[in-house]
């Protein structure tokens, strides 16, 4: 993501200025366009041209 | 005959030996609905003249010794953002009142070839977007074992419809577990089948999400559910990517687990989760072992990325969806899913692209479990149901733990998404009640196209355990 999260949110009042966030909801816009960065992060950190299939099987011990 | 407690199954047997009429049947379930639909909002719509028209019709077929087959004089509905001809469909929403499709949804003609009575529409969150069905234009739906609970979403309204016996099953959408995820919260089970086995002709675009959405089925039990899918599952052109699977086949509920093997996956799943769910799910493993089968625990190296992939996919395709009509009209959507849609475009293409490599990633690891496992099991939610007040104070409790509702992606369907991503087919069913007396919900995923098995597998699980026979008290 390009842009501080102020600019974006700045972004989308303009682009639908029906739109009239509240404070309120500027908060929590400003909280989940957080989480969409770490979301992003999170799939950075997957590789996906280099990766071994490496699923594992422990055998469960009856009780 | 108690309509509370009646299944799919046993009503079918007694319309074919003449014990009940469809008409009866019918009109009981519209008396039962009458009663308990204003404090459940279970349905929002309700097809009183049609459904009886269909029943009367069912009946004498039925008595020229025309009988159809099992859904033959059935009561069923349908959640609300999937069409049938001539009644208004809203998805949910505010933007579709007073909509009126003008065909029937695939689905809907197939449960009308097989004769079955379609009693009404059911609840469900706005755009199927959400995990509680607490809608603000159709009214929150409550879940029959309290109502000061949530039933789950997005099919809320059929989930609540099927535990509380005001029909006999229902349709649902999934996306990210709204058929599997109120179905383990009300306690019903609920199929996700393998993606596209059942036609997608007829869902209202935008709700659910385009390349994760499946319609399935809430019922009591999964011998019911049987009925429904051999009625449902089956290529249609419209529907291009139904066509050449591989076909259904005989579900023979009968299957022996003797000698199966099932994989546990426990992480991501058990990461975040009630300590008595993961019980529920430990005792359904010494269930299975009883029967006969042996059990692994596998791990799947990508399985803790799947929310990020899940969310960055249906994301970009839910503000692809609906982009036009946010900037058109803003003001048709309620404003929490207003500005979740408004997301999606802050996602580049190489992210969506990237998200749906990983998808393959996660889809292999699954494919390579299943060389070995013949199915695998998970909680089907993490919490048994939440009450509305912590759904919309927007956090919830996980033994002392402290989660947001809707952070990245639905907590509540947090067990449910991964499936979505690899288009497994996954049932979930009842392992259990909480301390609290509702239900806890069982995940059970199969092999790609094999419904049939994974059906034989909760069916014997609920002969088992007999905790699907369990009905709230209304």
């Amino acid at each position: 993501m390009k842009g501080n999260l102020e600019d974006k949110i700045k972004g989308i009042q303009s682009h639908i200025p029906e739109l009239n966030l509240t404070d309120k909801e500027i908060k929590s816009l400003t909280h989940q366009l957080e989480l969409l960065e770490t979301m992003l992060k999170e799939l950075d950190e997957i590789d996906v041209e280099n990766w071994e299939p490496a699923v594992t099987f422990t055998r469960r011990e009856k009780a | 005959m108690k309509i509370a407690d009646v299944t799919l199954a046993q009503a079918s047997r007694d319309i074919s030996s003449g014990s009940i009429s469809p008409v009866d049947l019918a009109e009981a379930f519209f008396d039962r609905i009458d009663k308990l639909n204003p404090k459940l909002t279970a349905y929002t719509l309700l097809l009183k003249e049609k459904a009886l028209k269909q029943a009367e019709k069912a009946e004498k077929e039925i008595k020229q010794g025309k009988r159809r087959g099992p859904l033959h004089g059935i009561p069923l509905s349908i959640k609300d953002n999937i069409w049938i001809k001539g009644f208004p469909t809203t998805a949910g929403s505010k933007l579709l009142a007073g909509w009126v499709p003008e065909y029937d949804a695939a689905v809907v003609e197939r449960l009308s070839d097989a004769g079955a009575v379609i009693l009404g529409k059911t609840n469900l969150h706005e755009w199927a977007k959400g995990s509680s069905t607490l809608n603000p234009f159709y009214g929150h739906t409550k879940n029959p074992w309290d109502i000061s609970r949530v039933p789950g979403g997005s099919s809320g309204g059929s989930a609540s419809a099927v535990a509380a016996s005001l029909c006999l099953g229902s349709l649902g959408t999934d996306a990210a577990g709204s058929v599997r995820m109120p179905a383990s919260l009300c306690g019903t089970v609920g199929l996700k089948p393998t993606f596209a086995r059942i036609p997608h002709y007829g869902v209202v675009d935008g709700s659910g999400s385009w390349s994760l959405d499946t319609i399935g089925i809430l019922t009591k039990t999964s011998e019911d559910a049987a009925f429904l899918l051999e009625a449902l599952a089956g290529p249609d052109e419209r529907d291009k990517g139904s066509v050449g699977l591989p076909p259904l086949g005989k579900v023979n509920l009968n299957h022996d687990l003797k000698g199966l093997e099932i994989g546990v996956i426990k992480d991501h799943f058990f990461d975040i989760c009630a300590e008595e769910v993961k019980k529920g799910v430990e005792a359904a493993v010494r269930v299975f072992e009883k029967l006969g089968a042996s059990v692994d625990e596998v791990k799947l190296p990508h399985i803790r990325k799947a929310p990020f992939m899940w969310a960055t996919i249906s994301r970009v395709e839910a503000w692809a969806a609906h982009e036009k009509t946010v900037r058109s009209s803003p003001q048709g959507y309620s404003r929490g899913i207003l500005t979740r849609i408004l997301l999606g475009q802050f996602i580049g293409a190489h992210y969506y692209l990237k998200a749906q490599r990983a998808r393959a990633i996660l889809i292999k690891e699954f494919e390579d479990a299943f060389k070995k496992l013949d199915f695998m099991i998970t909680p089907a939610t993490p919490l048994p149901a939440p009450t509305i007040d912590d759904h919309e104070s927007g956090y919830l409790d996980v033994d002392g733990r402290k989660v947001e509702v809707g952070g990245i992606y639905s907590f509540l369907a947090r067990c449910t998404i991964p499936i979505n991503l690899t288009g497994h087919p996954a049932v979930s069913t009842l392992s259990g009640f909480s301390k609290q007396g509702v239900p806890l919900g069982l995940q059970i995923i199969g092999k790609a196209f094999q419904e049939n098995k994974i059906l034989a597998v909760s069916h014997q699980f609920e002969k088992a355990t007999g905790y699907v026979n369990k009905h709230p008290s209304l």
